[in-house]
C-alpha cells in the first residue's frame, strides 16, 4: 500500500468511498483506465476494494506478460494467505516475480511476446494460443533451473518454496501447448477429447514432475469436464494407481473449491449469463463424475450439499437477472426500443433461456416455468404492447416460452 | 425425436433439381440444410439431412416437422409462405424468405438486411432490363451512343429503344409489345447474373467472389492453424467450395455469352422461351445452398469456432443432382455428385437444449450475412 494511501488522507478516503458506490460500467470503465497505465501505483491500490466487485464483472483484462504466462494455470492461482506448501496451488504473490524471472530471462523473444500482447485483452483466446506456443515452452525450461531471482525475495516465500513452484510451474507450462490443442481438438465440445492425447500429456507430466499431476488433472478437468471419463478409463493402465491417486487429489482440490463459502455462488453470480451457464454445465458434469465414482456416503452428502447450492443459485441469478435486466428495462422504456436496445433485450432473454436449460437439469424446472410465464405474460400486457411492436413482441416470448406461445401472440393463422 | 415416426430415406442420390428441392434459410438447427420441394399430395415437402449426419434424408411434411424439432416462428412463417407459392424455385423461395425476415421474424438485423436485399433485387432487374433493351438498340443502330447506366435513360433513347424493338418485331414477325413483355421477363430472370459482361454487383457473382475468398481465408486458415483430423475435413471443404465457385464463374460466363446478341437471344425467347428462363436459373440452381456453407464459416471468428462450424458445413454441402450433367456448355466435376464426406454424431446435444439459442441467434446473423 502507497504511503498516501496509508495515511488515509482525507481526499483519498472521499475518493474511495465513491469509488465504492460506483456503478458497473463506472467499475468497469475506471479499471480499464488503471489497467492502462504503465505505473500503477496509488492508483492500483484506489481499486483495491473494487476487486471483488471485478471478480463479478469479469471486465476483458490487458494482456499484459504475466496474464498471458498464467493463463493456462489460472484455474490453480490462489490469494497468497490461503496457499500452503503442500497445496496443488500457486500463491498469487509468486506470480508476477516469476513473470519478471522469465521475461528478463527471455530477453528479445520475450520483449517481442510481450509487444504482441500490448493493446490486447485476455478474451482474445485465438491471440493467448498463439503466443503461447511460444512462450509456454520456453518459461517451462527457464523455470526448469534451480536459480532463485532476485525479484523472488518479495514473495517472503523462500527458496525453497520457489524451487518446488517453479518446479511444478515449469512442468505445467511445458504441457501447456498439448492442453490447448487438445482442447481446440474437441471443436467446442462437438467431439470428446482423445483418450491418447490425455495419457501422452499426463505421462510427460509424471516423468517431469510427478508433484504436478494432480494440478494438471485440475487444469484438465476445469476446461474439460467431459474428461473425468476418460481418466476413469486411464486408470487401469500401467500408471493406474499414480493416476488414480492424482485424480482423487485434483477432485478434492475441485470439490473444496466448490465447498467454500461463495464457491459455488460466486461462479454463477458472476459474468454474463453465458459465463453463468457454462459455470452451472461445468460444475454439473464434475459432481456427474464425482458421483458415478462408487463414493463413500461421506462424498455423497457432499456433492449433495454443492448441487443444493447449485440449484439456489442458479434460482437466484435467473429471478434476479429476469426482474432486473429484463423485465425492468422493459418497463423502463418510453418509446419503441431501438436496434441496440432490442438485440440488449434479447440476448437477456436468450441467456436466461440458457442458464435456465442448463440450472433445470440440477432442479427448480417448476420455478423456472412459472418464471419463465410470468416474464411472458408481462411481455404480452397492454403496458407493454404500447412499447413494444408485435413483431418485436413476438421474438422475446419466442425466446422466453416457444414458438407456440409466439404464434398464438402473432394471431389467428399464425400457428 | 421420433424417428420411428418418420421412415429415413437411406439413398438420396436426387436426380434432378427438382426432386433435390431447394435450399431454404431456416433458422431452427435441426433444420440446418433443408430443402424445399413441390409435393403431389401435400403441395411442398420437407428434405432433411439425417441429423445424425449419416447417410439419407427424411422427407416430411410440415406437421411432421414437429417430430424432429421445434420450429421457429421464422421458418413457420416460411414454409407457410412457400406453401402457397405457384412455383418452387431458387427465386421464388428467395423472394418468401426475404419477406418473412422483413417482418422481423429473424431479428432486427435480418429486417434491414431483407430491405436492402429487396432494394438491390429491384434495382438490378431495372438495370438488366434497361441493358437487355440497350443492347438491342446498339445491334439495330451500332453507331449510336451507348448506354451502361440507368442514369442514362432520357426520353431520346427512349425513343430509340422503341423504334428498335420494332424494327426487330417487323424482323421476327412478332408483335412489338410481346418482345418488350419479354425483355422485361428476361432482364428479371437474369438481374441475379447482371447482363453487363463486368457486373461483379449481381448476387451470382457476388456469391461467386464470397465463396472465393472464403475459400481462400479457410485454406490460410488450414495452413497456420491446426493439424490433426479437422483439418483434413477442412481441406476437404476447401477444395469442395473452392471447385463450386470456379465451376459457378465458368458457368456465369457461358450464362453471358447469348448477351452479346440481343437480338438472337430474343429470336430465341420467341422460339424457345422455356430453355432460356431455364438456363437464366442454371448458376442459382448450381450454387443454391453453398451461401449458408461459405456464411456458416465467416460468421465463425475465433479458432475454436471454426473448428465447430467445419462440422456444421459439412451435412449442408449441396450435393448436385445427376440433371446437371445434361448441360451443355460446362463442364460439372464428377465429385459436385457426392456428398464430400461424412461426418456422424451420436447425439444432438450441440444443437439441443442450451446450445440451441445460441445456434438460432447465429442462425439469424447468417440471414443478416445473406446476399
Amino acid at each position: 500500500m502507497t504511503e498516501s494511501a496509508r495515511t488515509g488522507e482525507p481526499a483519498i478516503r472521499a475518493l474511495r468511498q465513491e469509488l465504492a458506490q460506483a456503478s458497473d460500467p463506472q467499475v468497469m470503465r475506471i479499471v480499464a483506465t488503471v489497467d492502462a497505465l504503465m505505473a500503477r501505483g496509488a492508483a492500483d491500490d484506489l481499486i483495491a476494494p473494487l476487486r471483488q466487485r471485478l471478480v463479478e464483472l469479469r471486465p476483458p483484462r490487458p494482456l499484459r506478460f504475466a496474464r498471458l504466462l498464467f493463463h493456462p494455470l489460472d484455474p490453480l492461482i490462489v490469494p497468497a494467505p490461503k496457499w500452503r506448501p503442500d497445496h496443488l496451488t500457486i500463491p498469487r504473490t509468486a506470480v508476477t516475480p516469476i513473470a519478471a524471472h522469465v521475461l528478463r530471462s527471455m530477453a528479445q523473444a520475450g520483449a517481442a511476446i510481450d509487444a504482441g500482447g500490448s493493446g490486447h485483452t485476455d478474451a482474445e483466446t485465438d491471440l493467448i494460443a498463439r503466443l503461447g506456443q511460444s512462450l509456454w515452452p520456453a518459461a517451462a525450461l527457464i523455470l526448469a533451473e534451480p536459480d532463485v531471482p532476485d525479484s523472488w525475495s518479495v514473495t517472503e516465500l523462500g527458496d525453497t518454496a520457489y524451487r518446488q513452484l517453479a518446479g511444478t510451474i515449469s512442468a505445467l507450462l511445458a504441457q501447456a501447448p498439448a492442453l490447448d490443442a487438445m482442447c481446440a481438438a474437441t471443436a467446442n465440445g462437438l467431439l470428446p477429447p482423445r483418450a491418447e492425447a490425455i495419457g501422452e500429456i499426463l505421462g510427460r507430466i509424471r516423468a517431469a514432475n510427478s508433484n504436478a499431476l494432480p494440478m494438471m488433472i485440475t487444469l484438465l478437468l476445469t476446461r474439460l469436464p467431459q474428461a473425468a471419463a476418460v481418466l476413469a478409463a486411464l486408470q487401469t493402465g500401467l500408471d493406474a494407481p499414480a493416476v488414480q491417486a492424482a485424480s482423487d487429489q485434483a477432485t478434492d482440490l475441485l470439490l473444496q473449491r466448490l465447498e467454500v463459502a461463495g464457491g459455488v455462488e460466486t461462479r454463477i453470480a458472476t459474468g454474463s449469463l453465458a459465463d453463468s451457464a457454462g459455470a452451472v454445465k461445468d460444475i454439473a458434469a464434475l459432481l456427474g463424475s464425482l458421483e458415478k465414482a462408487n463414493a463413500p456416503s461421506s462424498r455423497r452428502a457432499q456433492l449433495h450439499a454443492v448441487r443444493d447450492r447449485l440449484d439456489t443459485g442458479c434460482r437466484q441469478r435467473f429471478a434476479s437477472e429476469l426482474q432486473d435486466d429484463l423485465l425492468l428495462p422493459l418497463g423502463r422504456l418510453a418509446s419503441l426500443p431501438d436496434a441496440a436496445q432490442m438485440s440488449a433485450l434479447e440476448t437477456v432473454a436468450r441467456g436466461l433461456r440458457v442458464l435456465e436449460s442448463e440450472a433445470r437439469k440440477i432442479g427448480g424446472g417448476v420455478t423456472y416455468d412459472l418464471l419463465l410465464g410470468k416474464a411472458a405474460a408481462a411481455i404480452e400486457s397492454p403496458a407493454v404492447q404500447e412499447r413494444l411492436s408485435v413483431a418485436d413482441q413476438a421474438r422475446l416470448v419466442e425466446i422466453l416460452a416457444g414458438s407456440d406461445a409466439a404464434l398464438a401472440l402473432l394471431g389467428p393463422g399464425s400457428r | 425425436m421420433t424417428e420411428t415416426a418418420i421412415p429415413l430415406i437411406e439413398n438420396h442420390q436426387p436426380a434432378t433439381f427438382r426432386t433435390r428441392g431447394i435450399a431454404a434459410p431456416f433458422t431452427t438447427p435441426l433444420l440446418a440444410g433443408a430443402r424445399i420441394r413441390e409435393s403431389s399430395r401435400t403441395g411442398i415437402e420437407l428434405v432433411v439431412p439425417n441429423p445424425s449426419g449419416g447417410r439419407g434424408v427424411y422427407i416430411v411434411h410440415w406437421p411432421g416437422v414437429g417430430a424432429l424439432c421445434k420450429p421457429t416462428v421464422h421458418d413457420t412463417m416460411l414454409f407457410r409462405r412457400c406453401s402457397a407459392l405457384r412455383d418452387i424455385d431458387t427465386a421464388s423461395i428467395r423472394a418468401a424468405a426475404l419477406d418473412v425476415a422483413l417482418e422481423g421474424h429473424a431479428g432486427r438485423d435480418a429486417a434491414a438486411a431483407a430491405e436492402t436485399s429487396i432494394a438491390a433485387d429491384r434495382s438490378q432487374r431495372l438495370l438488366s432490363h434497361f441493358l437487355l433493351l440497350m443492347g438491342v438498340v446498339e445491334q439495330v443502330d451500332p453507331d449510336g451512343i451507348k448506354a451502361t447506366s440507368l442514369l442514362e435513360r432520357t426520353p431520346d433513347r427512349d425513343r430509340r429503344a422503341s423504334a428498335a424493338v420494332h424494327l426487330v418485331a417487323k424482323e421476327i414477325g412478332r408483335p412489338a409489345s410481346y418482345l418488350a413483355g419479354g425483355l422485361a421477363a428476361m432482364g428479371d430472370a437474369f438481374s441475379p447474373i447482371g447482363v453487363a459482361a463486368d457486373d461483379q454487383a449481381a448476387r451470382i457473382p457476388r456469391l461467386i467472389l464470397r465463396l472465393r475468398e472464403t475459400s481462400a481465408a479457410m485454406a490460410s486458415w488450414l495452413s497456420d492453424g491446426p493439424n490433426d483430423e479437422i483439418a483434413g475435413l477442412g481441406r476437404l471443404v476447401t477444395a469442395a467450395m473452392q471447385s463450386a465457385g470456379d465451376t459457378g464463374a465458368a458457368l456465369l460466363q457461358a450464362t453471358r455469352l447469348p448477351f452479346a446478341d440481343p437480338v438472337g437471344l430474343l429470336k430465341s425467347w420467341c422460339s424457345a422461351r422455356t430453355e432460356v428462363i431455364a438456363r437464366s436459373g442454371r448458376c442459382d440452381a448450381l450454387l443454391d445452398g453453398w451461401e449458408r456453407v461459405a456464411l456458416l464459416w465467416l460468421a465463425a471468428a475465433t479458432d475454436a469456432t471454426r473448428r465447430a462450424a467445419l462440422f456444421e458445413m459439412i451435412p449442408v454441402i449441396p450435393v448436385l443432382p445427376r440433371e446437371a450433367m445434361d448441360w451443355d456448355g460446362i463442364a460439372i466435376p464428377a465429385a459436385a455428385m457426392d456428398p464430400v464426406c461424412r461426418v456422424t454424431s451420436h447425439d444432438n446435444t450441440w444443437r439441443n437444449g442450451s446450445a440451441s439459442f445460441g445456434l438460432v441467434e447465429r442462425n439469424e446473423t447468417l440471414r443478416a450475412m445473406s446476399l
